[in-house]
């Protein structure tokens, strides 16, 4: 007991102090881009400030919500966030920016809706999976994992958002993977998985030209290969220690997006290396506890949620910064808790919440086993 | 185990657990070969990319005529920006740019709220008073830079001698190209670190280094001389519409130029590089470019050399028929009546072609190339401008005894009006050909003198004997003219008329070039002016009397100008001037006709070939003050 909550505890403290720092980072980033667009040093600040107010009420309500309670909610969960998403297609709801549609809007409020379905379909696919863990190996068990999955991820990919995509895409496969799901049925699925991603590339021009991009992004420094130029001479500046917290130069303006997708570069940048791998050591350090706390849940739909949510932070964040260090084809996806962003952040906090509400699990292991047996 | 599900659960997720650790460590190896591998070489890329080097351009030197009086100058214009980020109230910001700057309210609204961009662009070029007047009223945002565009205080003066630059205050033609790289200073150059769009970005280092600014250059112009000159020319193209006419005012005792003038011309401040065919003909210095056979005014230079070599003397007298024959041709003179017995002297005033046939033969054709070599002819003298043409001498072995006859008086040869003024001017300076020059001196920005030119000295063309004697002539032939009253009243002024035949295509294109060189004051030269008239008059043709006019304007406001005292004061009250009417002549035999205008009180030009007054001018019944020129051709038609 004692030690669970020591767990939360260190969890929330992690996540705090990650959430503070990327305030600060995200105060460095955007304090000039923000001055020059909007006139406010302070507008990404105060945008993410509403997100971390907004993230604190969901943590406290979900870290009170009892997380066997997920279980009746399953449909809502996925139904709402197929609705979501498909708002976004909804003219006068759905925000277009970029050529893309992943935010909706009312009220003067933004959200992206994929967002929320990450968690939505984690919610569903642990809470079908704690009472049908011992079907997944045929394929009429994992059906409505992939169906609910295979829906989301359609949605997704007609906004176009390659990277959540993806990454929905790799949270399902874990949680199939951890549900049972036999190595005949995996071979099944990735085959055609990747065919799709492939032809999913070639059918987008742009998509290809950034992965020509991301193979020689010299080639055309000045168009497809400028975004990634600029992310490696941020982390090429920053060096062994940095430039010193609030001194990055790429921030004028020349690296893009540096207060969210590729606010990573930034940390390296002026954190050097060394405060590089402090920070994804924090990472490193959650994500231990959220397998800590799966494999101690007293059940398992408080497993497989620990898992889901542990797996799309990690996901995430090794999406990110894999694009950051150019190792992998640019693609827009934040780095969770720093990463300017309100929906992100206040969904990635109610997430932790539920993560804690699991982690207060009365039992350990031996009890998970004797229960599940 | 199988069944075991649990296990299975934990060792599935322990080898994602391993997968994804193994994924994030090769990131981590990735980052520290970016971060520590390869640093050096990304972080010079990333400097380079952050350092901008703005250059500061070097202010070009000045233009100022021998007084100091500004010629070519630099102002000062403003690019007008906004900052969107700093506008604090865009609609007012708006309303008063538009507003004095005449722009559309919605066109600046729009770029004054745009953030999109760091700046944007207004208005270009604007004014030092447009731009205090917008700094007055403490806009937030609005930015201003700074350009130094080229000035010419007296734009239409010294067009083809000043010339200009192009936009990147790079010399293009005239002065400006000739002494650009004296005029351009050094720049200098700021390094800063700016944002992607080159905004500076506050507390970073900058490194200054400033710019040196251009020489000024001291002109042996006088503004004033130019002045009268360029207004004398306005007054003949109005009144003559000629096809071109130049004018150069030296100072025979220096070589100085302290005149230049070319018509047609531009506004040196709205050149006209839209039609650039045009303006390579308009900007060509004529003077200096270009040549002409002087025809009657080179007759001075003839004279000079045969009294010098002892081919002559003022004893000397000869007969004029009306022509010559040399090698079997037909040398006319142009009264085709002949001058009869004359002077040495009164074969200049009659400017008798053939007293010149003669004293071109006298000299033989070695003397006559000599004569060529000694006052600067067909090479060029070394003006500092450039693309100057040295004449045309036709050559040694080619040339005929009639070649050599038409070279006395001024033909079967080409120069420059510029090598004309200044063999006319060795005549009447004692015999010194002199280098004619442009620059004075060359002054730094403290106004320190670096370089300062010397009179040079190219040839001693005859004695100041011979001088004398030329200096006394060319009074003479400017007495004759004036006939019963002085040409200008209480002073001496020496000169010679010039006609000279154009050809096209090697055949006489019946056009002509009409000249006079005048020499101020006559015993003591200041001034020598030549004034060219090409293609003259248009409809009422004056001969080889187009030019004398404003020859005559310019030394009048010489006279008032550097307040010479008059030689012969008493003439100056003498107030007589008679008025009298022109006769209707037409029709008349010639010898009667000049016979009339004569008694008139009138000198008279008899232009033509033939023995019956075919037109006049002026006009029958025009009032003229006596000692006026008249113009009669004549001809054989109807007759």
């Amino acid at each position: 007991m004692q030690k669970c909550k020591i767990r939360n505890i260190i969890l929330v403290l992690l996540v705090t102090f990650l959430i503070l720092f990327g305030l600060v980072m995200i105060y460095s980033a955007s304090s000039y881009s923000s001055e020059a667009q909007f006139g406010d040093a302070f507008h990404f600040v105060k945008k993410q400030l509403v997100g971390v107010a907004l993230g604190v009420v969901l943590f406290v309500i979900t870290y009170k919500f009892d997380y066997h309670r997920y279980y009746k909610l399953r449909y809502w969960a996925i139904g709402i966030s197929v609705i979501l998403l498909v708002l976004v297609f909804v003219p006068g709801i759905g925000i277009s920016a970029n050529g893309a549609r992943r935010w909706i809007g009312f009220g003067g409020f933004n959200l992206q809706s994929s967002e929320v379905a990450k968690f939505g379909f984690v919610i569903f696919s642990a809470s079908y999976l704690s009472k049908n863990y011992q079907k997944t190996k045929s394929f009429k068990g994992i059906l409505p994992i992939l169906f609910a999955g295979g829906v989301i991820c359609l949605l997704v990919m007609l906004e176009p958002n390659m990277s959540v995509t993806m990454c929905i895409g790799m949270v399902m496969i874990i949680m199939l993977l951890v549900g049972g799901l036999s190595a005949k049925h995996f071979v099944m699925l990735a085959i055609p998985a990747l065919a799709l991603v492939v032809a999913l590339i070639v059918v987008e021009p742009y998509r290809l030209s950034r992965l020509m991009a991301f193979i020689n992004p010299w080639a055309n420094p000045k168009e497809d290969g400028y975004q990634l130029i600029q992310s490696l001479y941020s982390l090429g500046v920053g060096g062994m220690f940095g430039v010193g917290l609030f001194n990055s130069r790429q921030k004028y303006l020349f690296l893009p997006f540096a207060e969210s997708d590729f606010i990573f570069a930034i940390i390296g940048e002026e954190l050097g290396f060394v405060g590089a791998v402090l920070v994804l050591l924090v990472y490193v350090a959650i994500i231990a506890i959220g397998v800590k706390i799966a494999l101690s849940a007293s059940d398992r739909l408080g497993t497989y949620l620990a898992i889901g949510i542990t797996a799309v932070i990690a996901i995430q964040l090794l999406i990110n910064i894999a694009v950051v260090t150019g190792s992998i084809p640019p693609t827009g996806i934040p780095m969770p808790f720093i990463s300017a962003g309100g929906t992100s952040l206040s969904v990635f906090m109610g997430a932790i919440g539920i993560l804690c509400n699991v982690g207060k699990g009365k039992g350990d292991r031996e009890e998970v086993v004797k229960r599940s047996v | 185990m199988l069944n075991n599900s649990i296990f299975s659960l934990k060792k599935r997720l322990l080898a994602i657990f391993l997968l994804v650790s193994f994924v994030f460590f090769a990131i981590i190896i990735r980052l520290g070969y970016l971060q520590l591998g390869k640093s050096g070489w990304l972080q010079a890329k990333a400097i380079d990319q952050w350092t901008r080097e703005l250059p500061i351009n070097a202010l070009r030197g000045d233009i100022v005529d021998v007084n100091g009086v500004k010629l070519a100058t630099n102002y000062t214009t403003y690019d007008i920006y906004v900052r969107a980020s700093m506008v604090e109230d865009s609609v007012r910001v708006s309303h008063e740019l538009s507003s004095i700057l005449g722009l559309d309210y919605d066109t600046t609204y729009k770029k004054v709220v745009d953030r999109f961009v760091s700046e944007s662009l207004i208005k270009m070029q604007a004014s030092k008073e447009i731009v205090e007047k917008i700094k007055s009223l403490d806009l937030k945002g609005v930015v201003f830079s700074e350009n130094n565009s080229r000035y010419y205080p007296h734009g239409e003066m010294l067009t083809q001698v000043l010339g200009f630059t192009t936009i990147d205050n790079v010399g293009q033609a005239g002065l400006e190209a000739y002494y650009n790289k004296y005029l351009t200073g050094v720049d200098g150059y700021v390094l800063e670190e700016g944002d992607v769009h080159g905004v500076r970005i506050d507390n970073t280092l900058r490194t200054y280094v400033p710019s040196i600014a251009g020489l000024d250059l001291h002109l042996t112009i006088d503004v004033m001389v130019q002045g009268f000159v360029e207004r004398a020319l306005e007054v003949l193209c109005k009144e003559q519409k000629p096809a071109k006419a130049s004018a150069i005012v030296m100072n025979p005792k220096t070589g100085e130029i302290v005149a230049m003038a070319t018509r047609p011309n531009f506004d040196l401040n709205n050149v006209p590089r839209n039609d650039v065919a045009g303006l390579m003909e308009t900007v060509k210095n004529i003077n200096i470019v270009d040549v002409y056979e002087p025809g009657s005014t080179f007759k001075c230079v003839t004279m000079a050399t045969a009294i010098e070599k002892g081919y002559a003397k003022l004893s000397d007298t000869f007969f004029d028929p009306g022509y010559r024959m040399v090698d079997n041709e037909k040398i006319k003179c142009w009264k085709l009546t002949g001058h009869g017995h004359q002077t040495l002297s009164e074969g200049l005033c009659n400017s008798c072609n053939s007293v010149f046939v003669d004293l071109a033969l006298r000299l033989g054709k070695e003397n006559v190339y000599e004569m060529f070599e000694t006052f600067g002819i067909g090479e060029p003298l070394g003006v500092d401008f450039m693309g100057e043409s040295g004449g045309i001498v036709m050559d040694y072995d080619y040339s005929k005894t009639v070649d050599i006859a038409r070279m006395g008086f001024g033909q079967a040869v080409a120069m420059t009006p510029l090598q004309l003024i200044t063999a006319i001017c060795s005549l009447v300076n004692g015999g010194n050909l002199y280098k004619p020059y442009f620059l004075k001196s060359m002054t730094d920005v403290n106004g320190r003198v670096v370089y300062e030119s010397t009179v040079s000295k190219l040839n001693t063309t005859i004695s100041k004997e011979t001088s004398d004697i030329m200096k006394q002539m060319m009074i003479d032939v400017i007495e004759q003219y004036s006939g019963y009253y002085p040409f200008i009243p209480g002073y001496d002024v020496g000169g010679k008329t010039g006609t000279s035949q154009k050809y096209a295509d090697g055949r006489l294109s019946g056009e002509y070039i009409a000249s006079f060189v005048g020499v101020f004051p006559g015993t003591d030269p200041d001034y020598v002016i030549l004034v060219v008239v090409d293609e003259p008059g248009g409809a009422s043709y004056y001969g080889s009397i187009a030019a004398i006019p404003y020859a005559k304007m310019v030394i009048e406001n010489i006279i008032k100008y550097k307040k010479y005292e008059p030689v012969r004061p008493e003439e100056l009250t003498d107030d007589k001037k008679q008025i009298v009417v022109m006769p209707n002549l037409v029709g008349c035999g010639v010898y009667n006709a000049v016979a009339e205008l004569e008694s008139l009180g009138l000198y008279v030009e008899v232009q033509g070939d033939g023995d019956i007054v075919v037109s006049q001018f002026p006009k029958a019944d025009t009032q003229i003050s006596a000692g006026s020129v008249v113009m009669i051709d004549v001809g054989n038609k109807g007759y």
